[in-house]
């Protein structure tokens, strides 16, 4: 009964409006196959282009995020530096914020309007610099994710390889031989985040005036032509399939076995130089972040701003109104995100059991294919949802769905399932099914087990999911834009993204982006906060990334 | 008289049989140990007389109760069996604390409030844990776990205590412990004892008899000094006790391995049967083979390790390996020298 | 210990709790009134908490997208489950609903004229009705200029001059509808081809072209571009805030009303008259000339109260010298016809290639730089034919494609039609470029 309920939200809201959109793709007006709308797709240039330079962008950001991460964790990995898990944290702030928070930032930083864009002349704006700025944000916003797996994924062993450091391995062979196939599931991971939501973000690029990618040109087709248009299908199509191709590619990598023996560090305390260059190293880079964010933070504060250095005047009005009139998008969060994470909690945990349960032949293929779930862009969810869900009434509302929200938190939940299944698939693994039996056979109803054993034994890998899909459907702008049906509807995000539009809304845009970023990381230390009496909260948190895919 | 019985019981998965027309009675008060490798079907027996598995064929009773039938589609519900179970991840719930793990089954029973306290602490002091009953579990070493598993266990005062490898996830100075701490309960409170073990020394330290099983099927039913001194087939001796064997062509005069004649050692005289069918399988225990000057089975000593008190030797003959242990105190052959070897109580078994 | 284990599962119960009251206060509330507009976050607050106030039986919801969408989107709706009221700049917009019968009469019991000067404010039908007026023209910053000693544009024709290369900003026609009115009514004032001519010149000077009109104002006021092309209250506005930039209406400019409709196949159609009722009255017109919004209204009145001088700053455009000096030349049937055509040469020609063009055009003011210094005919005709290439729509204005009236099959035609002119632009940029460099290597 459970089972066929799942099945029916995989195939109502996943498998049946992605697989109809391919098909509206692929077919002509009278149903039948044709490559008609590929031929079309493919004669125009601008088409081609936006492909190339999707990739170029997409890979760009994973690789430029990868290279700057890699020589600061060997080096923190040389000293023997093991941030604390606060700072490793840190690192995933970035899938919880959107990344065009950055790219206005830097805005107004390197524009000619103020900072330093007013001292240098302005040529570094990023909306000049065009195609390669959405690489450029795209990989700073994603660095913290890739630096941190690969620390978290090479600091494992850091003890042993210490050893064959000081077997005098020259820096180059160090790095080749033994720090990259350490890192690598971690380094892999990361890049392939980064490369999806590169692939998928919509608002960074449309920030950043760039036109020539996919997620931009699939957005303008549905919203010049409406969502019927097939070419927006094929385009949408299109991304669903490198986005699985590249996910394909990392989970062979992933799937290298990490073993997380804890304590393998602790041995080998750090000495004082050590810390010194861990702390510096990790030190510049909040630095280097505070100062990206520099541009959203003096926004938010100014009154006037306009062709000078700094602000002339400052006000605190802007969060106020921030905090008054942005109400609504708050509220408009917490009821689908909430709505999405409760979806994603009950909707995991069948799929982690029934993954469990599975027969061996047929695990791996499902726990693949619920990682894959990551594969599906935004942007391409969104029209596919748009296509099929136009004629559906809703019942006792007397509207059609694509009319009201509902869309939008099943979306989400369809986006953050993958978080979902892994964070109840851990949350199931600490309860090994002795615990059960234990409880039945001292003669519990199976209400009494359910309720005193199970729920609380369970509760705390739930309510860890419930926050990471929350977080995760918070900043899916990609899905929002298409889907939110009025203003009023907005949720956080989008509202920031159009109060950024308007200059007099500016202010509050940036309010509102610094108050969900402080609110987001607040949430995270939070989290942890409540982790850390419950033991081996780090460690559950390390093994969330890496295990069980 | 038998307090607990099983008669063929029969459990299958799919294609796979996993217990097999399995027989088996324990009287009360009586420690029965399920030995086998992994996979042989003895945690599955334990889980069908607890009542997690149904049975595919046969039946299970206690005392004159039916508890499991396939034939009369009976079943009673683990929780109404008043078993007691120790599991080998503890399964210690880590939310609770030690005193509500060993109450829970009580409050489930909904018994008078002073009585569970009562039995609660009954069952904490005999397994030394009334100091610790207020802390949480997770505290706790893997041994003080098990102990409050046992005692959680021994709280509901059990008729028959089911035990899955218990001592398996602790170290090894913990285990010889904890055996004398079971044996010890078991007396005092005289529960029947059905304990899962991979673990030989345990089945025998622990046991009154041991069940050998392999693939569903029961090898051996005995006391252990039965299974280890006339074990019934190949698999029980090589399982049971370090072991060797020889196959060899057999003949009156002699026997012949791997193309080589041997004269009959001394001490070992073979079968009829097997000489009549002209090949059989020599087993042979490591400390029971003597090394002789003459009439031995020749071979080549190609490893001598000191064991403290032993001298492990690894002598080839043809192409077989047999290992001879010997106290230091008997002067034995050098690496690289031919010796003779005589077997003091060799098992003849069919070749297979 | 067992109080810390069970904290989290107050907290989930909590939050859960929280959410389902959430949702029930979502679903049981007042009767809403759903309004399609592309005005700015500032307009639509103010107006929504203005008539939420005024009748607390409705509550206004917007749906914010250009204009331009308005059709694809109702298209996509079937009667029943549309938006109550559309409210917009895009004149075109309400031609085509009209035509699609998307549309329905709204009365005549409102004070607003039905025309001022020689622009209509009203449908003649009666279908949608002038909310408040706007024209086009160039906004800059004045720090921005002084501090590279610019002059201030004062027309669209100044935007050409290699000076203001690179300090230029505009918006998407297909993006947004006021760019779009900018340039039709370029298109209309000065012809279809020397209108193109000067569109995509102006947009090789631009320093990017943004995805929505806002952005243009935006990056004007904080003094990251000079120069912007916009609809007057986008500057307005910004200059009523107190930020260094100015706006010049320009020429030619379509003055255009802002107008307001009910929709055909509205869930809530009294609400959404309740509504259109409120923007007309003088109270829902007043709020016009609040410094954030800054847009002419089209009652008289509203000028002339002096009951209320502090409503409006001392320098605010008066609606009769606007009227009075754009004479209009602009014919809405026109534009509607080619609508969706326009914005695919203009997506196609300069929105997606951008980069292109401007290389161009940095390479054709390079070679006139110095083509004047050192006059040489053979240079300059190559220069000429450089400017031919790279300044043309490409499309001649007698396209088929331009009269027939927009459908799947227009769209569908529409899209074969893209691929030849992307392919057209890309092949025009290259060649121009070459011209250019040619004509730059002989006067070396």
């Amino acid at each position: 009964m459970l089972f066929s309920v799942l099945a029916l939200y995989l195939l109502a809201f996943l498998a049946l409006p992605v697989g109809a959109m391919v098909l509206r793709g692929v077919t002509n007006t009278e149903g039948r196959f044709s490559t008609d709308h590929l031929t079309l797709l493919l004669a125009n240039p601008v088409y081609l282009e936006s492909l190339g330079n999707s990739l170029v962008v997409a890979c760009g950001a994973a690789l430029l995020a990868a290279l700057a991460a890699l020589p600061i964790a060997m080096l923190l990995w040389r000293h023997h530096v093991r941030p604390s898990i606060y700072i490793e944290l840190c690192g995933f702030l970035p899938l919880f914020v959107p990344p065009f928070v950055l790219a206005l930032s830097l805005q107004n930083l390197l524009g000619r309007g103020g900072a330093l864009g007013w001292l240098l002349g302005g040529d570094l704006d990023p909306a000049i610099l065009g195609l390669p700025s959405v690489m450029l944000v795209e990989a700073l916003h994603y660095f913290p994710l890739v630096l941190m797996t690969l620390v978290m994924t090479t600091s494992a062993s850091s003890q042993q390889a210490c050893e064959a450091a000081r077997l005098g391995s020259s820096w180059w062979r160090l790095m080749t031989r033994i720090f990259l196939p350490l890192g690598m599931p971690g380094l892999a991971f990361g890049m392939s985040i980064t490369f999806l939501k590169a692939m998928d973000d919509l608002a960074t690029p449309l920030s950043l005036g760039v036109t020539n990618l996919l997620a931009p040109q699939a957005f303008f087709r549905v919203s010049a032509y409406g969502s019927q248009d097939p070419l927006s299908s094929l385009i949408a199509t299109l991304m669903v399939v490198i986005s699985a191709l590249a996910w394909l590619a990392s989970i062979r990598l992933v799937r290298q076995h990490v073993s997380w023996r804890s304590g393998a560090f602790a041995a080998a305390a750090p000495s004082r130089r050590q810390t010194i260059v861990g702390l510096s190293c990790l030190g510049g880079i909040v630095m280097l972040y505070a100062t990206l964010y520099a541009g959203v933070a003096l926004t938010s504060i100014a009154r006037i701003w306009s062709y000078t250095l700094l602000p002339e005047s400052f006000t605190l009005s802007h969060y106020l109104t921030a905090l008054g009139d942005e109400r609504g998008s708050f509220i408009n969060t917490l009821i689908y995100c909430g709505f999405a994470a409760v979806v994603d909690v009950l909707v995991g945990l069948l799929m982690a059991y029934a993954i469990d349960r599975a027969a061996p032949r047929w695990k791996t293929g499902l726990t693949w294919a619920a990682a894959g779930l990551l594969s599906v862009p935004g942007v391409a969810l969104a029209i596919a949802y748009l296509q099929f869900f136009r004629v559906v009434e809703l019942p006792f509302f007397n509207q059609t769905i694509d009319a009201s929200w509902f869309m939008l938190p099943m979306a989400f939940s369809v986006r953050g399932l993958p978080f979902a299944i892994r964070a109840c698939t851990i949350a199931l693994q600490r309860l090994p099914k002795s615990y059960v039996d234990a409880a039945s056979l001292s003669g519990g109803s199976r209400l009494r087990v359910a309720t005193k054993i199970v729920l609380p034994m369970l509760a705390f890998g739930l309510f860890v999911a419930f926050l990471l899909c929350f977080g995760v459907a918070a900043v899916d702008l990609s899905s929002a834009m298409l889907l939110v049906p009025s203003e009023t509807d907005a949720p956080v995000a989008y509202s920031i993204y159009l109060n950024m539009q308007s200059t007099t809304g500016r202010g509050a845009g940036s309010a509102l982006a610094v108050l969900s970023i402080a609110l987001v990381t607040l949430s995270l230390f939070v989290l942890l906060a409540l982790l850390r009496p419950k033991s081996k909260a780090a460690s559950s948190f390390r093994k969330f990334v890496f295990t069980a895919s | 008289m038998a307090y607990i019985e099983l008669n063929q019981v029969t459990k299958r998965f799919g294609e796979v049989v996993a217990v097999n027309q399995l027989d088996l009675s324990i009287a009360q008060g009586e420690c029965v140990a399920m030995l086998g490798p992994s996979g042989c079907g003895k945690t599955t027996t334990l889980r069908m007389v607890a009542g997690f598995e149904d049975l595919d064929d046969g039946e299970i009773r206690v005392g004159d109760k039916l508890i499991s039938s396939k034939r009369e589609k009976y079943y009673l519900p683990p929780e109404q069996r008043n078993f007691g179970m120790v599991f080998q991840a503890f399964a210690v719930w880590p939310h609770l604390s030690v005193f509500e793990n060993v109450a829970f089954p009580l409050r489930v029973r909904k018994l008078p409030k002073a009585e569970i306290v009562a039995r609660t602490e009954e069952a904490l002091k005999h397994t030394n844990l009334l100091t610790a009953a207020a802390g949480s579990p997770d505290d706790l070493s893997g041994g003080g776990k098990q102990r409050v598993a046992l005692a959680r266990a021994l709280a509901i005062r059990p008729d028959v205590m089911l035990l899955d490898e218990p001592l398996s996830s602790l170290d090894p100075h913990f285990r010889e412990e904890m055996r004398f701490e079971i044996k010890d309960l078991q007396r005092r409170f005289g529960f029947s004892i059905l304990y899962v073990t991979h673990d030989q020394s345990e089945a025998m330290a622990l046991s009154d008899r041991i069940l050998v099983m392999r693939s569903g099927l029961v090898q051996q039913v005995g006391t252990p000094l039965e299974v280890y001194g006339s074990p019934a087939n190949r698999f029980v001796f090589e399982f049971i006790g370090l072991s060797c064997f020889l196959q060899a062509g057999l003949s009156p005069a002699g026997m012949s391995i791997d193309g080589v004649a041997h004269p009959w050692p001394a001490g070992v005289v073979p079968p009829d049967e097997l000489v009549a069918a002209g090949s059989g399988l020599l087993a042979a225990r490591p400390t029971e083979i003597d090394f002789v000057s003459e009439r031995g089975v020749r071979g080549e000593v190609v490893r001598k390790a000191y064991l403290g008190e032993t001298i492990d030797y690894r002598v080839m003959v043809g192409q077989a390996e047999v290992r001879v242990q010997k106290t230091r105190r008997v002067a034995g052959p050098a690496v690289g020298e031919f010796c003779g070897l005589d077997f003091l109580r060799p098992h003849w078994y069919p070749v297979d | 210990m067992k109080g810390n284990c069970l904290r989290p599962i107050n907290r989930s119960a909590c939050v859960v709790g929280l959410l389902l009251s959430l949702l029930s206060v979502g679903v049981a509330a007042s009767e809403s009134v759903v309004v399609a507009s592309s005005f700015p976050k500032e307009v639509l607050v103010a107006y929504k908490k203005a008539f939420d106030e005024r009748y607390p039986q409705y509550r206004v919801e917007f749906v914010n997208f250009p204009g331009t969408h308005i059709m694809s989107y109702l298209a996509d709706h079937p009667a029943g489950s549309r938006p109550d009221v559309f409210w917009s700049s895009s004149a075109d917009s309400f031609r085509a609903l009209l035509r699609h019968d998307l549309l329905q009469p709204i009365g005549d019991r409102h004070e607003t004229p039905a025309k001022i000067g020689g622009v209509n404010i009203d449908d003649a039908q009666g279908f949608y009705k002038g909310q408040a007026l706007s024209g086009s023209g160039v906004m800059w910053n004045t720090r921005y200029l002084a501090a590279r000693s610019i002059a201030p544009p004062a027309t669209w024709s100044d935007l050409v001059r290699p000076e203001y290369s690179g300090h230029v900003v505009m918006s998407s026609a297909s993006r947004s509808g006021t760019t779009h009115l900018i340039v039709e009514s370029i298109l209309q004032g000065a012809g279809w081809e020397p209108g193109w001519s000067l569109i995509v010149q102006i947009a090789g000077n631009c320093a990017t072209i943004t995805d929505r009109s806002f952005d243009v104002p935006n990056s004007v006021t904080s003094g990251r571009f000079g120069v912007g092309l916009v609809v007057d209250f986008l500057a307005l506005s910004g200059k009523y805030s107190g930020f260094p930039v100015d706006f010049s209406y320009a020429s030619p400019s379509a003055i255009i009303p802002a107008s307001i409709a009910l929709v055909a196949g509205a869930r809530n159609p009294a609400g959404g008259a309740t509504f259109i009722d409120f923007a007309l009255s003088a109270e829902g017109q007043r709020l016009l000339l609040r410094p954030e919004i800054s847009r002419l209204p089209v009652l008289a009145e509203i000028y002339s109260s002096r009951d209320k001088p502090a409503d409006k700053p001392a320098d605010y455009p008066d609606l009769v010298d606007v009227i009075g000096s754009n004479p209009s030349v602009y014919d809405p049937d026109v534009s509607a016809a080619r609508h969706l055509v326009v914005n695919a040469i203009f997506s196609q020609r300069v929105s997606f290639r951008h980069r292109e063009l401007v290389v161009v055009t940095r390479a054709i003011h390079a070679a006139e730089r110095l083509l004047r210094q050192r006059p040489n005919p053979q240079a300059q005709a190559l220069i000429e034919q450089a400017r031919g290439l790279a300044y043309r729509s490409g499309v001649a204005e007698s396209d088929e494609l331009m009269s027939a009236a927009p459908s799947r099959a227009q769209v569908a035609a529409i899209a074969g039609r893209e691929a030849q002119w992307a392919r057209q632009a890309g092949s025009d940029y290259a060649a121009a470029k070459e011209l250019a460099e040619q004509a730059l290597a002989m006067l070396h």
